[in-house]
Formats: structure tokens, C-alpha cells, sequence
């Protein structure tokens, strides 16, 4: 039994120009203890994605539009009132957002912060709380735990807020964590030493994690399954070596094949030439055949391409291209 | 062709002093953002320069462009020690935000001729036209481009138009601070193509700012690599990453994520970027470096590690 | 040009624009539509109702009411452009040179802008035009001295906010002359907040120079001026309500319109994306 099934969820953003159904007919699994990246270009929906799980849109004029999201042991968190969604923001799901500096509370200093997750949603005296802070800091490898109790985000590196911010995001010993960007605003080195504290951090307490990231590099770091992302829809689902060392949708074999890091100085890169479609008024059929390279006219008849299972690919590998054959498997 | 060199190159930022440090009598302190930098730049060549934040890396380009005064030294352009960005507009430069390098309020034609307009003012109205046109097709940006407002562009339109502005003047040197930074790996990829047939083609020498190994390796002839406002190494790209001299370059190309495979099993560096402000004598990435003895504490110099390459540790591999 | 396009397709900005439309047509077809002089006295015909051969009634003097307030808005509306748009001119520039030289420049114009801001409005204007006496022309020297602090305040900070972009950054590489950076490409950025607040702006003129009327220091009686209209009318309120009901509705009228065009302003000039 997943710990998390999501079913065929649907998003929209309203805009001067019309609704954008940022999600699109998005369904994917994630397992107890895995590590699920989600991976796509600006636009794509992903971090729509992750914000519907909780329903966190900033104020942003979003909501929830179909589908379900099912909570193991909690329920469908779409259609949960708003103060039952609550309880299950930071207890059961924890948030990490991807700026460290404007996820903390400028004007409060760290113990505080992390000591008001738990007071609020634990029944503790405040001077256990304290000690459950400080006993967080240790397990994200802070140093002077002590001393950094008493201070404010403004004087913390950038990599230690986000040590803060997972912190916090674990006081309450969720079942799952939803990363979106966490990285991306830190240097490289940093970035290293945080990912490895993510997948530390799962490995001792068997959290699983939801991983947003426009980098494919760190979604083959630390991510056990992932899925592709484009113009609202997942392309491509499946564990992180099959999908990356064996693409099969051309989104991701052209994603891929785009990055420079293996190419040989003297040949060209291949950009993938045109821009995403909108979302308000989408291509029929599938979305990425306008810039496909293997287009063809069943591309943009019917409906959205479904993920399914298609000849050659490893068990749990699932691509969209209606192009490749789908291999029979028994329901 | 003219030569850009950085002779002994230092900037610093003194900081604003409250009315108590004053009164107390403490000394001003300042941000040493670039400290001592020697660098030579090759004409025709790529020159990387990466680092993290804080290393001075934008700094330095700004200084090499003639948009920052060198507190320390000078950098000498075509012999005369640079006072100001070049009259004759042969030091341009690419910025890295496409959403804020553009004048929102003019078309794309209007601003590509108002630069045609400074540097050529001979040309007549239909001549400048003409060659506004001919530069939008070297970026591979269709003639209608011109007549759009930048808020109809995407961010890779955008970052052509940048680099077709820098083309006007007709530039010798081009300094790219992260232009390829804030734009999907998809669209990074016609930047990178576009810079790198500008240089084949047209023999543009590039300065290429980045914190992106990968892009380094890819698209830059020589690397620099930057910490803490000093260059650490300095070597022809292959070298630098088949062979990694300095002990933070190697860190740093361990530190970056490759899509073949999962996680090296090396640790990571601990600790992060120390205070800035913090004097230190010797070796500035003494504080993190696995290989840190007494030695490092003294004051750090270059030295040749291979046939071109240099590097500031005095335990690197050595050539004769 | 898009601006005017994207105001008409605000539904603020489109109302304002067919009011104020409304108002000059009615301005300008009022010799067509009443045959009445503002100005000449007729008391055998003082204090009537309005009626089908005087719209507005008439006052006291027995002139037209509806001609002295179409007259008024010529004046009215006179006033507060000059009023407002001269003042922004000059806190236009003033901004824009603050922010863009910085340093001992920049001091030296804010500590202006304090010393002038440091007085109450009402006590500045009032003071000036005591000393220079009640005409139009002082109102209006009145006003340039007062009204231009809001502007450069404004534009001081954008263009703060705009000297430091990458475009800016470019045109230094470029070594633009600084006229031309401060006017070409400094000032169309950072101009819009100052043209939304000068909507408002006008709204608050009209109104303000409507109270310089009503202390005698503003424009002069046989001005048509709708703040004057309404001082005149406060004697005869029992009698002929009407004298002062149709300037006021006037104002307010004029007051919506610049609101609305304001709102729409607003909308119409941001620059997507």
C-alpha cells in the first residue's frame, strides 16, 4: 500500500488571460521510505504539483480542481476542509521551500521557530520543546547547535537556514516531505552537503520524501523513483537509473541529451528548439509533439497520452509516447 | 586583437561604519572582494572563470569591463591601463538576469540602434536598420524581433538580444556574467551554441562567469577557479578536469551531480564559505581543506602544476 | 499606441475616459446648447428653478447656471493641469537627478524636499498667496512652489530601484551620455507612478483650489470657478439649492473621473512581464 497515491489531480491558476490547468491529469505513487523526484523545465507544473498536495498556494489565485490525493491512514487530502488540511500541514506532510531566507521568520530567532512547530502541534512543556529543538539542530549536523538556537536567520549562511528549515520540517517526525527547489538557491558544495541530509535524515527515520528540481543531476543523486514533467503532465515515471540511463520518451531522451555535462567539446549541443505551450489553450493530444522530433499524426489526435508500461522497458518504468508499444500486461 | 590582462588586481568594499564603532575607535573594516588576481587573457580563447558565491567572480568581470575601479593594481587593455569602459566599445559585456538586462519600455530595434547609432553615427537611418537586421540574424533572432517590447520575448530570446547588443559595437572581448544561469538546460543550450560559433567564426574572445562546472567544461578553452576572491587554479579545461590540482577544484567537481550515476561515496568538504571579512595570512580555504598542515598558514603564491596550468597550493602536483 | 489601447480595455479606465470625454464635448458644444452668457446679469430673472430654458436654474445675478458651470470646468479643469503638470515636471527632474547622481546631489534635494514638506500644504499655499495676493496667476506660483515634493519623492524611488538593473549596467558598458540615460531610458520606467498619482492629484487640486476659494485667496469673483460657485451660493442654500448642488456635482463628477482614469492608468502601464 502506497503512502501516497495521487489520482489523476488537476490544478488550475486563474490569469488575466484565462484559467491554466497548471496540473493536468497527474497520478504517480510514492512508497514508505523512497525518495520520489519530480523533474521538468519552468512552467511545467511541478511545483503546482507538490503545493496541491497541501493546498499551499501563497495566496495565489489556485485551487484544486479534480483528483484525489490519498494520504495512507489520513484520507484524501483534496477534499479535506481546510482546517482538517491544517493539522496535516507540518504533523503529518512537512513543506520545504526552495528560498531559505523567506521561509523563516526574519524577526524571530531560530530556537523559537522550531520550538513553535512542536508547541503547537504537541501537547509539551516549553522547556521540552527547547530540548526537542536542539536535539534537531544536532540531527542536521549544525554546529554549535547552542549558540545557533539564539540566532536570527539574517546571520545563518544560506546553507545553514535550509538546515533550519529541514529542521523544522522534521520536528514532527512527518510520514513524508515535500522538497520543492531546496537546492537550487545554494552553491554547488552546498548542495551537496544537504542532499546527503536528506537521504541521511530518510535512511534513520524512514520519511519519505517528494523531491522538486529542474536538475537532473540531483534527482540521480539521492532519488530512488521519479517522473518527467511537461506542460501540466507527467511523460515519463520510473526508477531513477532506468529513466536516466534508458529514456524512452522523447521529452526526456531530448532533455538529456540537451545537457552539457557529457558531451565532447567539439560537437554541438542539441538544444530542444520551440517553447512549452500554454496553458490556457493546449495542444490537443500530446503536448510536446509541436517540438517533437518523432511527431507524427496520432500525436495530436485523441487525448492526453496515458503512462503506460511499453515494450522494453524495466518493471515500473512508464512513458507517454503513444509511439512506442505498449507491452500487455495483465491489469 | 587587443590584450586584456589583470596585473595584481584587488577591490575592496570598505564597509559603512556605525556612530559606536567609531566612537569606540575600531578600524574600518572592508570586503577584500578580489585580492591580488594575475590573470592574462588569450585572444580568441574561451576563459572560464567558476567559483562560488562570494569568490568575486562578477566582480572581476565588472572590473575587466571597466564598470569597477581595480582599488589594487590595474588591468591593462591594449596597453593602457583601463580607465572606464572602452570608447571604442571593443569590451562588452552579457548580464546574467534576462527579465532586468532589457529596457522594458523599448522595442528590441530601438535599442540595437541606439547602440549602432553611438558607435557608427555615420550611418544613415536605413544603413543602421540594415545592420540591426544583420545582427539579429547572427544571434538567429527573426527580423520581426525587432519590432517586440522584451515582455513578448522568451528568456532565451531575451539573452540573444543581450548578446546581439554586445555584438553592435563590434567587440573584441565579450564578458558574459552567468548568461546562461537563469535559463532552462533546454534553452541553455542555444546560448551556449551561439557563444561558442561567435567565437569560431568571428574569432570573439569570451570571458564565460559561471558557477556551473558542467557548462565550463564544456564550452571554456582555459578555467580559472575563484575562492574567496583569489585565483586558486588556472588551466587549460582538459587538464583541469581530468587532473584537478587544488584541493578546493577537486571538491568542487566532486560536489556536482552527475546524471550517469548516483552519489560519489567521497565526502563532502565541511563547513561553508567562512566570514568574508575575516583577515586571514596564507591559504583562505585553509579553514575547510582536508590536507591543511602548518605550512598553509603562510602567505600562498601560484605555481606551475603542468606544462600551462597553475595552482595556489604548495601541495599540488609540481612540474619541473 | 498600447498604452491608450490597454487603458480603453480596463473597465475603470474606459469610464473615466467617456466622463471627461462627456465633460469636453459638453464644454465645447455649450455655446451650441445654451444660448446664455455667464456673465451677464439679468435680475429680473434671479433664483429660478431650473427649468426647460435655464437646465440649472439661475443664481442671485439671474445668470445661467449650467452655462457658469460648463465655463467652470474650462477654468477648473485649467487650473488643476497646470497645477498638477507643472509641479510634476519639476519633480520629475528633481527625483530623477536625486536618484540617479546619488551622494551629495541626492542630500542636497531631499533636504530641499523636507524643508518644503515640512509645512502643512494648505499653510504653505495659503501663506503665499496672502503675501502675493488673491489672483490666478499667484495660485498657480503658489502650487509650483508646494505641489512638486509628492513627484520627486516618487520618482527619486524608482528611480533608485531602476539605476540599479542590468539594462542601466549595460548602457554604462555602452558609455551613454547621462542626459540620455536619465531621459531615454531612467525616466520612462520610472514615470508611471507619478502619472497614476497624478490622477489623483488633479482630483485633490480641483478641491483644494475649490478651498482657496472659499478663503478668498484663490480665483475671483466674476470667475466662474466652481469652488467660487459654491462660496457664492451658501447665502441663498434655502432658496435656490440648485446654486450650489450643481458645482458640487460637478466636482464630484470631475473628482470620479480622473479616479477612474487613475485606476486604469494603473493598469494600462504596467509592462507585462
Amino acid at each position: 500500500m502506497s503512502l501516497l497515491s495521487i489520482r489523476n489531480l488537476q490544478t488550475e491558476f486563474q490569469s488575466p488571460s484565462g484559467i491554466a490547468r497548471a496540473v493536468d491529469g497527474v497520478s504517480f505513487d510514492v512508497e514508505p521510505g523512497e525518495i520520489f523526484g519530480i523533474v521538468g523545465e519552468s512552467g511545467c507544473g511541478k511545483s503546482a504539483t507538490c503545493r496541491s498536495i497541501l493546498r499551499l498556494f501563497g495566496g495565489a489565485p489556485a485551487r484544486v480542481a479534480g483528483g484525489q490525493v490519498l494520504l495512507q491512514g489520513v484520507g484524501d487530502l483534496a477534499a479535506m476542509p481546510e482546517r482538517e488540511l491544517a493539522q496535516v500541514r507540518g504533523r503529518d506532510v512537512a513543506f520545504i521551500f526552495q528560498d531559505p531566507l523567506t521561509a523563516l521568520n526574519p524577526t524571530m530567532r531560530i530556537g523559537k521557530q522550531i520550538a513553535e512547530v512542536i508547541l503547537r502541534h504537541r501537547k509539551v512543556g516549553r522547556a521540552e520543546a527547547w530540548a526537542a529543538a536542539l536535539q534537531l539542530l544536532r540531527d542536521v549536523h549544525v554546529t554549535s547547535p547552542e549558540r545557533r538556537l539564539d540566532a536570527y536567520p539574517h546571520e545563518l549562511s544560506g546553507g545553514l537556514r535550509q538546515r533550519v528549515v529541514i529542521a523544522m520540517a522534521l520536528a514532527l517526525r512527518p510520514q513524508l516531505i515535500i522538497a520543492d527547489e531546496p537546492t537550487t538557491a545554494l552553491d554547488v558544495t552546498v548542495q551537496d552537503q544537504i542532499l546527503r541530509l536528506l537521504r541521511e535524515r530518510r535512511d534513520s527515520l524512514g520519511t519519505s520524501i517528494i523531491l522538486v528540481t529542474h536538475d537532473l543531476g540531483v534527482v540521480s543523486q539521492i532519488c530512488d523513483r521519479m517522473a518527467v514533467m511537461y506542460a501540466g503532465r507527467l511523460v515519463e515515471t520510473g526508477r531513477v537509473r532506468d529513466v536516466l540511463d534508458a529514456p524512452s520518451h522523447p521529452y526526456t531522451k531530448a532533455l538529456l541529451a540537451a545537457l552539457p555535462g557529457q558531451i565532447s567539446r567539439d560537437r554541438e549541443l542539441t538544444p530542444i528548439e520551440g517553447a512549452p505551450p500554454s496553458l490556457i489553450s493546449p495542444p490537443p493530444g500530446c503536448r510536446f509533439a509541436p517540438r517533437c522530433a518523432f511527431a507524427q499524426a496520432r500525436c495530436i489526435d485523441g487525448g492526453p497520452p496515458p503512462l503506460l508500461p511499453r515494450a522494453g522497458l524495466a518493471p515500473g518504468h512508464l512513458d507517454a509516447c503513444v509511439l512506442n508499444e505498449v507491452t500487455h500486461v495483465a491489469a | 586583437m587587443s590584450q586584456l590582462e589583470f596585473h595584481k588586481v584587488e577591490r575592496h568594499f570598505p564597509v559603512k561604519r556605525g556612530l559606536l564603532d567609531t566612537l569606540a575607535g575600531r578600524p574600518g573594516i572592508s570586503l577584500h572582494a578580489v585580492r591580488g588576481v594575475d590573470l592574462g587573457v588569450r585572444p580568441g580563447e574561451i576563459l572560464g572563470i567558476v567559483g562560488e558565491s562570494g569568490c568575486g567572480k562578477s566582480t572581476l568581470a565588472r572590473i575587466g569591463v571597466g564598470l569597477q575601479p581595480a582599488d589594487g593594481g590595474a588591468v591593462i587593455f591594449d596597453g593602457q591601463p583601463l580607465d572606464g569602459p572602452d570608447p571604442a566599445g571593443r569590451l562588452q559585456m552579457v548580464f546574467q538576469d534576462p527579465y532586468s538586462s532589457l529596457n522594458p519600455r523599448m522595442t528590441i530595434g530601438a535599442q540595437l540602434e541606439e547602440v549602432v547609432a553611438r558607435y557608427q553615427p555615420r550611418l544613415s537611418r536605413a544603413e543602421r536598420r540594415t545592420r540591426v537586421q544583420g545582427i539579429l540574424a547572427e544571434v538567429s533572432l527573426v527580423p520581426e524581433t525587432a519590432l517586440k517590447f522584451p515582455h513578448a520575448l522568451s528568456g532565451g530570446q531575451r539573452q540573444r538580444v543581450s548578446i546581439a547588443r554586445a555584438l553592435c559595437p563590434g567587440p573584441e572581448i565579450l564578458i558574459a556574467d552567468e548568461p546562461v544561469s537563469a535559463l532552462d538546460a533546454s534553452v541553455q543550450a542555444q546560448i551556449i551554441n551561439l557563444l561558442k560559433r561567435l567565437n569560431r567564426d568571428k574569432g570573439l574572445t569570451i570571458i564565460f562567469i559561471s558557477h556551473d562546472m558542467n557548462v565550463v567544461r564544456y564550452l571554456c578553452d582555459r578555467v580559472a577557479v575563484m575562492y574567496l576572491g583569489e585565483i586558486v587554479e588556472l588551466q587549460e579545461s582538459a587538464d583541469l578536469f581530468a587532473a584537478p590540482a587544488h584541493p578546493y577544484t577537486r571538491a568542487l567537481i566532486a560536489a556536482v551531480p552527475d546524471v550517469r550515476r548516483r552519489q560519489a561515496l567521497a565526502e563532502p568538504i565541511a563547513g561553508e564559505i567562512p566570514d568574508p571579512f575575516a583577515v586571514l595570512t596564507g591559504c583562505r580555504f585553509a579553514t575547510r581543506c582536508p590536507l591543511v598542515e602548518a605550512a598553509c598558514h603562510s602567505p600562498q603564491s601560484m605555481r606551475p602544476t603542468s606544462p600551462t596550468g597553475l595552482v595556489r597550493c604548495w601541495k599540488a602536483p609540481a612540474t619541473a | 499606441m498600447t498604452v491608450l489601447k490597454n487603458l480603453l480595455r480596463s473597465p475603470a479606465g474606459a469610464l473615466g475616459l467617456l466622463m471627461l470625454a462627456l465633460t469636453a464635448a459638453a464644454t465645447a458644444l455649450t455655446p451650441l446648447l445654451s444660448p446664455h452668457d455667464p456673465f451677464a446679469l439679468d435680475f429680473a430673472n434671479a433664483m429660478q428653478s431650473p427649468s426647460a430654458l435655464h437646465w440649472f436654474g439661475t443664481d442671485n445675478f439671474g445668470r445661467d447656471v449650467f452655462t457658469r458651470v460648463m465655463a467652470g470646468a474650462v477654468y477648473d479643469l485649467r487650473l488643476a493641469l497646470i497645477c498638477v503638470f507643472g509641479p510634476m515636471a519639476i519633480g520629475v527632474l528633481i527625483g530623477l537627478a536625486a536618484g540617479y547622481f546619488g551622494g551629495r546631489v541626492d542630500a542636497a534635494l531631499m533636504r530641499l524636499t523636507d524643508v518644503v514638506w515640512a509645512f502643512p500644504f494648505y499653510v504653505l499655499v495659503l501663506a503665499i498667496v496672502g503675501v502675493l495676493g488673491p489672483s490666478e496667476t499667484n495660485l498657480y506660483i503658489a502650487f509650483f512652489i508646494v505641489n512638486w515634493i509628492g513627484y520627486a519623492r516618487i520618482v527619486r524611488g524608482e528611480t533608485l530601484l531602476i539605476a540599479r538593473m542590468e539594462f542601466i549596467e549595460a548602457t554604462r558598458v555602452l558609455r551613454y551620455g547621462k542626459p540620455r540615460v536619465m531621459l531615454r531610458h531612467i525616466l520612462p520606467n520610472a514615470i508611471t507612478p507619478a502619472l497614476v498619482y497624478s490622477m489623483s492629484d488633479v482630483v485633490l487640486t480641483v478641491q483644494a483650489v475649490a478651498a482657496m476659494s472659499f478663503f478668498g485667496l484663490g480665483v475671483q469673483p466674476p470667475a466662474p470657478e466652481w469652488g467660487l460657485l459654491i462660496v457664492e451660493s451658501i447665502d441663498f442654500m434655502r432658496e435656490a439649492p440648485w446654486m450650489t448642488i450643481f458645482p458640487g456635482l460637478a466636482i464630484i463628477w470631475i473628482g470620479i473621473a480622473f479616479s477612474l482614469l487613475g485606476e486604469g492608468l494603473s493598469t494600462a502601464l504596467k509592462p507585462k512581464g
